[in-house]
């Protein structure tokens, strides 16, 4: 089985299609379909079913929303052991104010407790050298005391009314001891999130039938600091590769032909995520990554062949590293493929995921590498694009 | 000579083929979505430093211990996470972990029988703790505080006129209970029996306790507990046999570690002759006292394994050995009998084990002199007793302020030990004063259960699937190339990386979701050098030695350069410290620089054996 030699005749024209595909994926990301957020980047609850009985999707949407619980994505579907139904909530508003709350009492906390450490040293200066500034200074500690408690037990008031309706029971002792103020707004926020967390899961028992569950929780802040890191890794790893292609082209316009097949592999892979509902996770962001390596791997190549090599014309190395970047990618391809097959049937999301995206790239590498790449780089060594981006050899 | 028979080739075997055998010997770790279990991950809202993280796993460990005989595994991840892992589906356990993260204790500081503060007092904010290097070698530590105007007005009562006494600093001191303890736990040989009665009978007293022994569990015993009157029992929780009749008669109890081991797959330390125990085994359990040669309880002498624990390694290295020695390969034979003495050597040499126990048996007071009250209860957790420093003359005179400090000075033979004891003594109280309440705040992960069915078919299909992959990825090799010669070394290559691959990552690691993904991904890319390098050498040019020389070199040039790029734009990862990108990562990275090892190494064996074979022809 012979490739056809795509870089005979007028090659030029093959960058159409990897530029409409860009074009359209853009449009998709934009307009028609932008990316969801897999759960640990947008946070929230995903509650995983084993059903004994199967469930219908109606009734637990309604008894959900009985307890409060709107916008519920309920999907069912079979694995190995059975039948699941997989639920996933954005998380309360109302828990969501709690934690927003007790972070502010911990800030304001502090403030009170530093204002008594100040207050306790200069009363024990004024204890030893009584003079009337001193005096005044503490009045005025004394007075900034009183206000910031009052502050302190007005945030711990709405925590309580937070916790209360969420149904618990409980209500603040009246204390306005800090450290008092401390364990029991704690203890309301603890009970609210298990009464919550008693609600949902009453209202399932109610409209399901099931072996075993199981929860899981991420927070805003948790979700926060993910998609942090996230941005992070990707900057890092985008300024790592850069400077390695750097070292080995030299020159700055091959550099860029090199980046720009791997960030249009990318876009062309965000596009089809969009398109298809791959959801972008921590998973499926290192798969994001490496197929960025890998389309870098064999832009690099084609590249390293066509310019550094000297046998033959251009256009006969291009094919010669079109042909074994074709077999790579074949492998690579088999690799993700199966790994996507595996994630369809055991509805392990990670395999899916994962396998998805490296399906997805591997697609796109092709057409981005050998209709996109390629074409610059037989420009560039064809001398059609303009000199200025050479150095001097 | 064949390819095969070239050095470098035989090397890549041994490798591959030790790998295998410590596969063997310490057996391969499936993540809980392959053995089943429960998870619970724990993340912190803030950071926390090693110090304290290490510290959070080892309590955590420590208490979850008491879930029976399976094993718990507590791993911290980065700075920020923790998991707690558990082979079974175990109730209770995501609360109990819930109370211990979220626990804070009550404090309370007595002098000579009156409550002198109280938690609450204690402005947590104004906590500040150092130690400093005083003269020559001395250490001195202190823990500075300062308290509302409540605790002064009690703290001054409290302390007049007790100068030079104890302060006994209490987190949720026990009152009104038996204390069940063994005369081990009690007797020390550095004070007399007199003085170590006189000592625990005081602070009995305090909170109204009081002791029975247990050495002999009989009726009098059972006599002596129930007659005492006391509201609970404080006992060991390795105690099962006691722990088993305070339930039946329903007297209420509480556990506290008597550091009487805990491993519950049998492994257990402080002895000479074991291997690698873990830090948190003291002996063997009750129910299998013998201590075996090769670091494992058994219930009787008999059941001891005779064979040392890596005897297959050691089996693999002779019988190696042997065939190299055989076929004429004489200096690898030495090398790998070295490597076989050296093993021997450290299977059989009796070690002293120093093993950081970090596991303290709470039973167990510890002693101290004072200079007003003689011998006195330094520390008793059994009690909720953790530290008595002395009270300063200063204090004991009455001018009380706000601001406090407990202080002293740090023992021990050298700098560094006293300067070791001085920090740990500041975490200590630190720790007591604000109630042993954490840092940051937490957010609990519900528990993940993988019950071990599903587990094994997720296991199951995925080995099924890398079966697959594999048999597809060779075929499109050979159906790509159809070159019969190259075929051996076409099997050879990608055999032998994912074999290595997936020892190392087994053994070494753990195989859990993501680090099988990585896996597929590995193999996928695993062959992409392979074609590289083939389509290099079988492109047009002479077969001379230095022609074939050459080609490698420029395949060899790419292929490194693109194993370079892949993982370098990974490697950010890896720092992330997220559970489920590690593993993939791990398994990309470790496979890609693998790979382009063995690639290298066999074409370079091919080359060379094919051009002798060139001359030869």
């Amino acid at each position: 089985m012979k490739l056809p030699n795509i870089y005979e005749g007028d090659y030029s024209r093959l960058i159409v299609l990897p530029l409409a595909l860009i074009f359209i994926s853009i449009i998709v990301l934009l307009f028609i379909s932008p990316i969801k957020y897999g759960l640990d980047l947008k946070g929230g609850t995903l509650i995983t079913l084993q059903l004994t009985q199967p469930a219908d999707e109606a009734a637990i949407r309604d008894a959900l929303s009985a307890v409060g619980q709107e916008s519920v994505s309920v999907k069912l579907y079979s694995n190995p052991a059975g039948e699941v139904a997989e639920i996933e909530m954005a998380t309360d508003e109302r828990i969501r104010a709690i934690d927003e709350e007790m972070d502010a009492f911990d800030k304001k906390l502090k403030e009170v407790e530093q204002i008594e450490i100040e207050l306790a040293e200069q009363r024990g200066k004024y204890a030893t050298d009584p003079k009337p500034e001193a005096a005044e200074r503490i009045r005025q500690l004394e007075a900034d005391f009183e206000t910031r408690t009052n502050e302190l037990i007005s945030i711990a008031k709405s925590i309580e009314s937070s916790a209360r309706s969420l149904g618990v029971m409980d209500s603040l002792s009246g204390s306005k001891e800090s450290r008092v103020l401390k364990n029991e707004v704690t203890e309301l926020s603890l009970s609210a999130k298990d009464k919550y967390k008693e609600n949902i899961m009453g209202a399932l028992r109610g409209v399901t039938k099931y072996s075993t569950y199981s929860v899981e929780q991420i927070s805003p802040v948790l979700s926060r600091f993910f998609i942090d890191k996230v941005i992070q890794m990707a900057v890092f790893s985008a300024i790592l590769a850069f400077i390695i292609i750097f070292i080995i082209f030299r020159q700055p316009l091959p550099c860029l032909i090199v980046a720009s097949g791997a960030v249009a592999d990318i876009i062309m892979s965000m596009g089809a995520m969009g398109l298809f509902g791959i959801p972008l996770s921590l998973p499926s962001f290192a798969a994001l990554m490496m197929m960025a390596g890998l389309s870098l791997d064999t832009d690099m190549m084609l590249t390293i062949k066509t310019l550094k090599r000297t046998e033959g014309t251009p256009r006969e190395r291009a094919y010669e590293a079109f042909r074994t970047g074709f077999a790579m990618t074949t492998t690579t391809f088999a690799g993700f493929g199966m790994l996507f097959l595996l994630g369809l049937v055991t509805h392990i999301s990670a395999y899916y995921q994962i396998g998805a995206i490296g399906v997805v790239g591997l697609i796109g590498d092709l057409i981005m590498t050998w209709c996109f790449n390629a074409v610059l780089v037989l420009w560039y060594s064809e001398g059609k694009l303009p000199k200025i981006f050479k150095f001097k050899k | 000579m064949k390819w095969y028979t070239n050095k470098r080739v035989v090397w890549v075997t041994i490798l591959v083929v030790l790998l295998l055998a410590l596969a063997f010997t310490r057996g391969i770790n499936f993540g809980i979505e392959f053995t089943g279990g429960t998870r619970i991950p724990i993340t912190l809202e803030n950071p926390m430093t090693s110090a304290a993280m290490g510290e959070l796993v080892e309590t955590i460990k420590v208490r979850t211990t008491k879930f029976g005989l399976t094993q718990v595994l507590v791993r911290s991840i980065g700075d920020r996470q923790i998991y707690v892992e558990i082979g079974q589906s175990a109730p209770g356990l995501l609360e109990e972990i819930e109370k211990i993260l979220r626990a804070e204790g009550n404090f309370e500081a007595f002098i000579d029988g009156k409550q002198a503060l109280k938690g609450e007092d204690i402005i947590l904010e104004s906590i500040r703790g150092t130690s400093m290097v005083a003269g020559q070698e001395n250490v001195r530590w202190e823990v500075a505080f300062v308290v509302k105007q409540s605790g002064v007005d009690r703290f001054g009562a409290a302390a007049y006129g007790k100068g030079g006494h104890p302060v006994y600093l209490y987190l949720d001191r026990i009152d009104n209970a038996v204390i069940l303890v063994r005369s081990s736990d009690i007797e020390n040989e550095n004070f007399t029996s007199e003085e170590i009665s006189a000592a625990i009978n005081d602070v009995l007293e305090l909170s109204n306790n009081s002791l029975v022994p247990i050495d002999r569990f009989n009726s009098t015993t059972k006599e002596m507990i129930k007659s005492a009157n006391k509201s609970r029992v404080v006992v060991g929780h390795a105690e099962t046999e006691v722990i088993a009749w305070l339930k039946s008669e329903n007297i209420s109890y509480i556990e506290k570690n008597s550091g009487r081991d805990v491993c519950g797959d049998g492994r257990c330390g402080q002895t000479e002759s074991f291997q690698s125990c873990p830090a948190d085994c003291m002996e063997c359990p009750v129910d299998r006292p013998v201590k075996c040669q090769d670091g494992t309880c058994k219930a009787t002498q008999e059941e001891c394994a005779v064979l040392p624990p890596n005897w297959i390694i050691m089996a693999v290295l002779i019988v190696l050995s042997a065939i190299l020695f055989v076929g004429n390969r004489r200096l690898e034979a030495a090398i790998l009998f070295l490597i076989f003495l050296v093993v021997l050597y450290t299977t059989f040499i009796p070690k002293t084990e120093n093993v950081q126990g970090t596991v303290i048996n709470e039973m167990r007071p510890t002693f101290v002199k004072n200079e007003m009250e003689g011998l006195i209860v330094e520390e008793w957790p059994a009690i909720g007793l953790l530290s008595a420093p002395t009270l300063s003359k200063s204090l004991g005179s009455g001018n009380v302020g706000q601001s406090y400090q407990i202080e002293g000075s740090a023992p021990g033979a050298s700098l560094e030990e006293k300067q070791a004891y001085a920090q740990t003594q500041v975490k200590k109280i630190r720790s007591i004063l604000s109630g042993g309440a954490l840092p940051t705040r937490l957010s609990l992960g519900s528990a993940t259960v993988v019950p071990p069915s599903l587990g094994k078919e997720f296991l199951g299909y995925s080995i099924i699937g890398m079966v697959l992959c594999y048999v597809v990825i060779l075929a499109i090799v050979f159906i790509r190339y159809r070159q019969p010669k190259l075929i051996p070394v076409q099997i050879f290559i990608p055999t032998a990386q994912m074999v290595s691959l997936v020892c190392i990552l087994g053994s070494v690691g753990t195989l859990d979701l993501s680090t099988i993904a990585g896996l597929f991904a590995s193999m996928g890319t695993s062959v992409d050098a392979q074609i590289v390098v083939s389509d290099e050498l079988l492109a047009r040019g002479s077969l001379s030695k230095d022609e074939i020389r050459r080609k490698l070199a420029k395949a060899f040039y790419i292929i490194t350069r693109d194993a370079a790029i892949v993982v370098i734009a990974i490697f950010p990862l890896l720092f992330s410290n997220i559970v489920e990108i590690i593993g993939f990562v791990t398994a990309m990275m470790v496979g890609t620089i693998l790979n382009i090892f063995i690639t290298t190494q066999v074409y370079t064996a091919v080359a060379e054996s094919s051009s002798q074979e060139g001359k030869g022809a």
